[in-house]
């Protein structure tokens, strides 16, 4: 049986197996090996995953959806043309797309994977992904952080040489950095931080702010939650931004209400406009180096992994960061989902990864608040002490003593909480145990024991040792309790979603592709547009495989001439 | 311990960090965590130890290699030049990459030779703002805290720092300099931590500069938050940071509650960890302090002082000329609470021994004097108006003080604090509605100003008493208590034949038990937050429904007059002989306690009327009565006989003093009158009550009543001279119409005294000064009415020894009620006791 090593992306998702000692990437049915993280419903109420979905994005932007891993996690739900999914259902749909591909691919079923989180995606994240696997249909054999993913896709061919490595993961929509450290066919993450609220989409936004601002007179303030406008701009920062990949300067286009606006755009004014998103990549950056106690100097490679450091602007920030240029050797889209397929070999027992060991770390620190005594009297409340401390390895477990407050105190409150911060309030509450205590002076002992297992589940064990009492409490959020006949029931409801077969999925990509030129451009271009597709449309009528291949590939051109190639 | 980690490693105790980390990676193989998680935990735990041990012998030989060379220069002075101090700085520049390290084909790029250019002009920036911040923080002078911010900023601000390798080195340099210069880099303490975020890194990861920036930051929190107005700790902070007065002065501070225990507080944290703090304090007052400190709690000065301060206490209630018997008592709290509070605490302070936890503070002394005094005040404080507003006064500010001293902290939540002094203060407030609803006028200053005091002590008592009483109290459950006090109630109205009266209370006392059970069982149900408030209002409520009831429930006092009104009442005052050169004679308590009914004959009051008796009594050198002669007698023979013996048996007086100030033998003239109003009985055993003779109208809810004493309504001064020229009794009988306003209309002679102008004052003078409290009808209605009063002028002849002043002694006055709007007149009613004397 093999297991399916997922890299479940912001914008771009991809899927890879460990076969013949060797991680292979899974083509979709569009023959990519990326499939864009976008879900669109259809004027028939059919459900649209991928490429065609993210082309729908500008030209039908109530019935499409795209970067909803941002909103994993939380409560937030988003509607589609009538129907409402929450960003669990989304992630599941992309995720049940890329089991077909690889079922297709294999030609066997597939029942188990292995899917990446950002590393710094916390503990509700995490359960929200995993439920998302479920939902698609897959067991979700471990979750796994993708710099690490990534540094195991790297360091599988550098396993003999002592090497650390730092990982700089910045993607759609998230931040990780990671440092590694080989040594003697150990894999071990030293420290792992990140922030998980930045990525190559704040980068389109700052595009999208220079549009706004430029045009704020013609569009008018009621223009500033018009989601349809929103959209085509993004549309157009997506571009722009690929064009200041390779030039140094670009020009954002956008046609609205049938009015064409243009902007160019240096690569310096993007990098001034950008320089908060640039200086919020260094904090992450030293945490990690500090937690792992290595010297920058002493690190052999600095890997950037993610679409978004394709970005010369960040490559130069890393640059100027370490005094030295990272390698670019390494396919950033592509190398988290080799991991994750390393990953799952390495679950497999796959022979060629016998002496492969990888230890990883706990990403944040995990603890309780209290009430700390000031020296002489007074008291502060909530503040955090952290049990596990963040960059532990895991599997972990740590015992911390603690002592009541107040003489005959009946009870003490444990709130259980994820964060950095000093001050509980600012981190990220994940349960409560709440203990009796016997009558006694004040500070009376209480041990409380933190035991974080190698698949994120934390387990927290308190004793009082005046009357030898134990507690115990398995961290399940209320809201996370989701019970397996309502996961079944969920299930069956996005399995009965109407979907388009496999087939015909290049066909709407670019038919898609091509009413969205329709709308971008004016005129001449315009009609143009309109002619190939009308011919398109005729191309398909006629069912013959050959005639709308050909066609499709005329079309594809045609529109590359018109608006530069497609992307992923 | 350490042969279990090498053992578990597998390795020889102290083997270098390959051999370690090679023994780890070997042992991983057979221990992999996704199989044995217990192994890998056991197995990772021994590695850092390992490492960790490893990493603290490495900074420990470099600390000492430092201070083998460190004899001149410091080290951030050789921070700069590029050379590090070993161990403490993990990143050294010089290790950093350097652009030529690259490899060929990146040399050739023009991008890297831009780079390389730049880093050059950058780094000799970054050592001229350090070279900068360095020379202002060695500077002779005080450093300006603004212009080392400045400084401080600058070197964070330099652009070589977006390097990582650079930055490092920097915040190790600066962590460095910081700890080498405290207290004078101080303002950087803070900005410095929160840059760089010492606080939330890892502690294995920081370095001794580090942990001393840290320390120092834990020392300025404490400082600030101690020197915060009303913090928990300020007034000891106070005492520790001011310069040291005269011991004397620094004692009497002493006594203040709290201030030795918050001092004491405040050295403890300076011995025990944040021995810095002691940059803030006075050295001289530390040493006072610690003095103090050393030697036991109460002293003997402390014991002295507080007998003292109750001899000041007893002064004024004389001063204030206090009834006898309140100055007896002052005199025995003065002596006994001193010696109570100490056997109150000492006992329970070796009780205490076993059980610390349960033990109160040492503030719990001031309750209990708290508890002794303040009664002693009220009863001492004359209830005059403006005695019950300062009263009033002096609780409200207790209660403001109680209230703004409730401890503080910084993230407390209002609605936390008002819940706070709910909980404290209900207790009190139960005690004070009994208490004002059980008492009279006077005793309601009383318990209020009880109710004050204890719930400051109560406060000062600290929470311990808080938490016994509330555990408890949760123990029993607050629904019991409400019930239980309604029971109370119920039984008090049953037993004092209330009950058929008060009836509608009933049910209110009925409802308010299952109102309490069920907010207490949603308070047991609802989680904490905003919502208890809402609860804390609910219970409020409940007791102000009880208190409100309670009120209701308690007799009505002026329903039920204080005597009765129809025994024979008297009147008695005198005056000492004056001559030149002679102090009068004085008496030493009050002339009418000298003379009571019980002194007569039971017949002496057969016959209603006025009997006034003039006494001259001779007085010895002790002040005692040694004659008694009767100057002017009364037409009751029974009465005449009997007052002398009465007078000498009881009188004492402070005897007259020559001009050498010895006591000489005096006269004093002391008269005597009794009224005797109609319809008392022969036999005194049964002093009729006023139910019996007249019941009040049933008319009316409350009667006209005076607002003032009748006596108070002529004065001496309104009668022209002259008007009262015979040694007789004037005795007038008048009527006053009272308007809707409580003022007379309209005044009537009834009986005349038999002179005019006597008659035409008198009505003149009550119709301009008489108030009234108006009658209300069933409904409630304030009526207007007519109002009957007797007063008598009684005027006596001058005494001998004093023949150029027209004593004359005043007689009150009795009065009746006449109303027309009544069913039935209400009886005479006996006079005041003061009377005014004509010119």
């Amino acid at each position: 049986m093999t297991i399916l090593g997922i890299d479940l992306g912001t914008t771009n998702s991809a899927a890879a197996i460990w076969r013949d000692g060797a991680a292979v990437l899974v083509p979709n049915r569009l023959g990519d090996t990326l499939t864009p993280s976008a879900v669109s419903i259809d004027d028939g109420g059919r459900v649209l995953v991928g490429l065609a979905a993210r082309e729908r994005q500008a030209s039908h932007p109530a019935a499409t959806v795209t970067a909803f891993k941002r909103f994993m996690g939380t409560q937030r739900e988003v509607k589609l043309a009538g129907q409402t999914f929450t960003p669990e259902e989304l992630s599941a749909l992309v995720l049940r797309s890329l089991k077909e591909d690889a079922e297709a691919f294999l030609g066997a079923p597939v029942t188990e994977a292995v899917i990446t989180v950002p590393a710094y995606f916390n503990d509700k994240q995490r359960k929200a992904t995993r439920r998302a696997g479920e939902l698609a249909g897959l067991k979700v054999e471990r979750l796994i952080n993708e710099p690490t993913a990534a540094a195991l896709a790297y360091g599988i061919h550098n396993l003999d040489a002592e090497t650390r490595f730092l990982v700089f993961d910045l993607g759609g929509g998230t931040f990780d950095v990671s440092i590694l450290e080989i040594f003697d066919g150990i894999i071990e993450v030293r420290s792992s931080t990140g922030d998980n609220r930045l990525g190559g989409e704040d980068f389109n936004e700052v595009l999208v702010g220079l549009l706004r601002k430029q045009f704020a007179a013609a569009w008018g303030p009621a223009t500033r939650d018009n989601d349809a406008l929103y959209q085509r701009l993004r549309e157009a920062a997506e571009r722009g931004r690929r064009a200041l990949t390779t030039g140094n300067s670009a020009t954002l286009s956008v046609v609205w209400r049938d009015t064409p606006y243009t902007l160019d755009v240096t690569t310096e004014d993007f990098e001034t406009a950008a320089a908060d998103l640039l200086t919020r990549l260094r904090d992450p950056v030293l945490r990690a180096l500090r937690d792992s106690d290595i010297r920058p100097d002493s690190l052999s490679e600095i890997i950037l992994i993610g679409g978004a450091t394709r970005m010369p602007l960040v490559r130069r920030t890393v640059a100027r960061m370490f005094g030295r240029f990272p390698n670019a050797q390494i396919n950033p889209d592509e190398a988290v989902a080799l991991g994750a397929a390393v990953q799952a070999g390495l679950k497999a027992r796959d022979a060629a990864l016998k002496e492969v060991v990888l230890t990883d770390v706990c990403p944040y620190s995990l603890g309780v608040d209290i009430v700390r005594q000031l020296p002489g009297g007074g008291v502060e409340e909530g503040v955090f002490s952290p049990i596990i401390e963040r960059n532990t390895a895991v599997p972990v477990s740590r015992v911390n003593r603690y002592e009541t407050v107040r003489a005959n105190q009946n009870k003490v409150v444990f709130g259980i909480y994820q964060g950095e911060a000093r001050r509980v309030v600012d981190n990220v509450r994940i349960g409560q145990i709440e203990v009796a205590m016997p009558r006694g002076p004040a500070g009376q002992p209480v041990d409380c024991r933190f035991t974080y297992d190698i698949n994120g589940l934390l387990e927290v064990d308190i004793h009082i040792p005046a009357n030898d009492q134990r507690h115990q409490l398995v961290i399940t959020d209320p809201e996370d309790v989701v019970a397996p006949a309502e996961i079944e029931r969920r299930r069956s409801a996005l399995a009965a979603l109407k979907v388009h077969p496999r087939d015909g999925e290049a066909n709407r990509a670019a038919l898609a592709r091509a009413e969205r030129c329709w709308q971008d451009f004016l005129g001449d271009k315009r009609d143009h547009v309109g002619e190939l597709i009308a011919q398109f449309q005729a191309a398909l009528e006629t069912q013959d495989m050959r005639i709308v291949e050909r066609a499709r590939e005329g079309l594809a051109e045609a529109l590359d001439q018109l608006e530069g190639p497609g992307y992923l | 311990m350490n042969g279990s980690i090498w053992g578990i490693l597998g390795v020889a105790a102290g083997s270098d960090r390959d051999t370690v980390r090679r023994a780890y990676a070997r042992k991983l193989r057979v221990t992999n965590p996704e199989d044995d998680p217990q192994g890998f935990m056991a197995l990772r735990e021994a590695y850092e130890a390992a490492l960790e041990q490893l990493r603290w012998a490495e900074e420990d030989a470099n600390f000492d290699a430092e201070d083998a060379e460190n004899g001149n220069g410091t080290a951030t002075d050789r921070d700069i030049s590029g050379e590090l101090p070993p161990g403490t700085v993990v990143f050294t520049r010089d290790s950093g990459p350097k652009p030529g390290d690259f490899s060929p084909e990146t040399v050739l790029s023009p991008e890297l030779a831009a780079f390389r250019s730049r880093r050059a002009a950058d780094e000799a920036d970054l050592l001229a703002r350090q070279q900068a911040l360095i020379a202002a923080l060695d500077a002779p002078w005080a450093p300006d805290a603004d212009a080392l911010l400045g400084l401080f900023h600058a070197v964070l601000a330099a652009p070589l720092l977006t390097e990582i390798a650079v930055r490092a080195r920097i915040e190790a340099w600066l962590a460095e300099v910081i700890a080498n210069n405290i207290p004078r880099a101080d303002p950087l303490v803070r900005p410095a931590v929160d840059h760089f975020g010492w606080e939330e890194q890892a502690s294995h990861g920081r370095s001794h500069a580090i942990y001393a920036v840290l320390q120092r930051l834990e020392e300025g929190i404490f400082a600030a938050e101690a020197a915060r107005p009303h913090a928990p700790l300020h007034l000891g902070w106070q005492s520790l940071t001011t310069p040291s007065h005269a011991d004397w002065r620094m004692r009497l501070g002493a006594l203040l509650p709290g201030r030795p225990a918050e001092a004491a507080a405040i050295l403890a944290a300076v011995d025990n960890g944040l021995p810095g703090v002691r940059d803030w304090l006075n050295p001289q007052a530390e040493l006072w302090w610690r003095y103090f400190g050393s030697r036991a709690r109460i002293t003997a000065g402390n014991l002295l002082l507080a007998p003292l301060a109750f001899v000041g206490l007893a002064l004024f209630v004389i001063a204030i000329d206090a009834p006898w018997i309140v100055l007896y008592a002052a005199a025995l709290v003065a002596l006994a609470a001193p010696v109570a509070a100490v056997r109150l605490v000492k006992q329970p302070q070796r009780d205490w021994a076993d059980a610390p936890w349960d033990h109160p503070d040492w503030h719990f002394t001031g309750w209990i004097l708290a508890l002794a005094v303040l009664p002693v005040i009220a009863f001492a404080v004359p209830v005059t108006p403006i005695g019950v507003a300062l009263l009033a006064l002096a609780a409200l500010l207790a209660l403001a003080w109680v209230t703004i001293a409730l401890p503080l902290r910084d993230e407390i939540k209002p609605w936390e604090r008002i819940g706070g002094i709910i909980r404290t203060a209900w207790p009190f407030g139960i005690l004070f509605a009994m208490g004002t609803s059980l008492l009279s006028a006077t005793n309601m200053a009383l318990w209020s100003v009880m109710t004050v005091a204890l719930v400051i002590g109560w406060w000062r008592g600290g929470d311990t008493i808080t938490d016994a009483v509330g555990r408890r109290i949760r123990r029993f459950g607050l629904p019991i208590l409400v019930a239980l006090v309604c029971a109370v109630m119920v039984t008090a109205l049953v037993l004092t034949g209330e009950m058929p009266a008060r009836a509608a209370v009933l049910p209110v006392y009925l409802a308010l038990s299952p109102a309490a059970i069920l907010l207490y069982v949603a308070n047991r149900l609802v989680p904490e937050g905003r919502i208890k408030l809402l609860l804390a209002v609910g219970w409020l409520m409940i007791f102000l429904a009880l208190f409100a009831t309670l009120g209701r429930a308690a007799p009505r006092r002026e329903a039920a007059p204080e005597r009765p009104v129809s025994a024979p009442s008297l009147a008695a005052n005198g005056i000492g002989d004056t001559a030149p050169g002679l102090t009068p004679a004085t008496p030493r308590s009050p002339v009418d306690g000298w003379i009571n009914v019980d002194d007569y004959a039971p017949a002496a009051f057969a016959r209603p009327g006025f009997y006034t008796q003039t006494l001259a009594l001779g007085i010895d050198t002790a002040g005692r009565v040694t004659a008694c002669r009767t100057l002017r007698a009364s037409a009751n023979a029974l009465i005449d006989g009997a007052s002398c013996a009465a007078v000498t048996s009881r009188a004492r007086l402070n005897p007259a003093r020559g001009r050498d100030g010895a006591p000489v033998a005096s006269t004093f003239t002391m008269v005597i009158v009794w009224a005797v109003p109609a319809g008392v009985k022969a036999s005194r055993a049964s002093t009729p009550s006023l139910r019996d003779i007249a019941p009040p109208p049933p008319s009316l809810a409350a009667p006209l009543k005076p607002l003032s004493p009748i006596t108070d309504w002529v004065k001496a001064g309104d009668y022209p001279a002259g008007a009262m020229a015979d040694d007789r009794d004037y005795a007038i009988s008048f009527e006053l119409d009272v308007a809707a306003t409580g003022r007379a209309s309209a005044c009537r002679i009834t009986a005349s005294s038999g002179s005019a102008v006597v008659d035409r004052t008198t009505c003149d003078a009550a119709k301009r000064r008489a108030r009234f409290t108006l009658a209300r009808n069933a409904a409630g209605e304030a009526v207007a009415g007519r109002y009957g009063a007797r007063l008598a002028w009684s005027v006596v002849p001058a005494p001998r020894a004093v023949p150029a002043m027209p004593a004359s002694k005043p007689l009150a006055a009795d009065r009746t009620v006449p109303d027309a709007t009544l069913s039935s007149p209400p009886p005479l009613l006996p006079a005041g006791d003061s009377a005014p004397k004509p010119d």
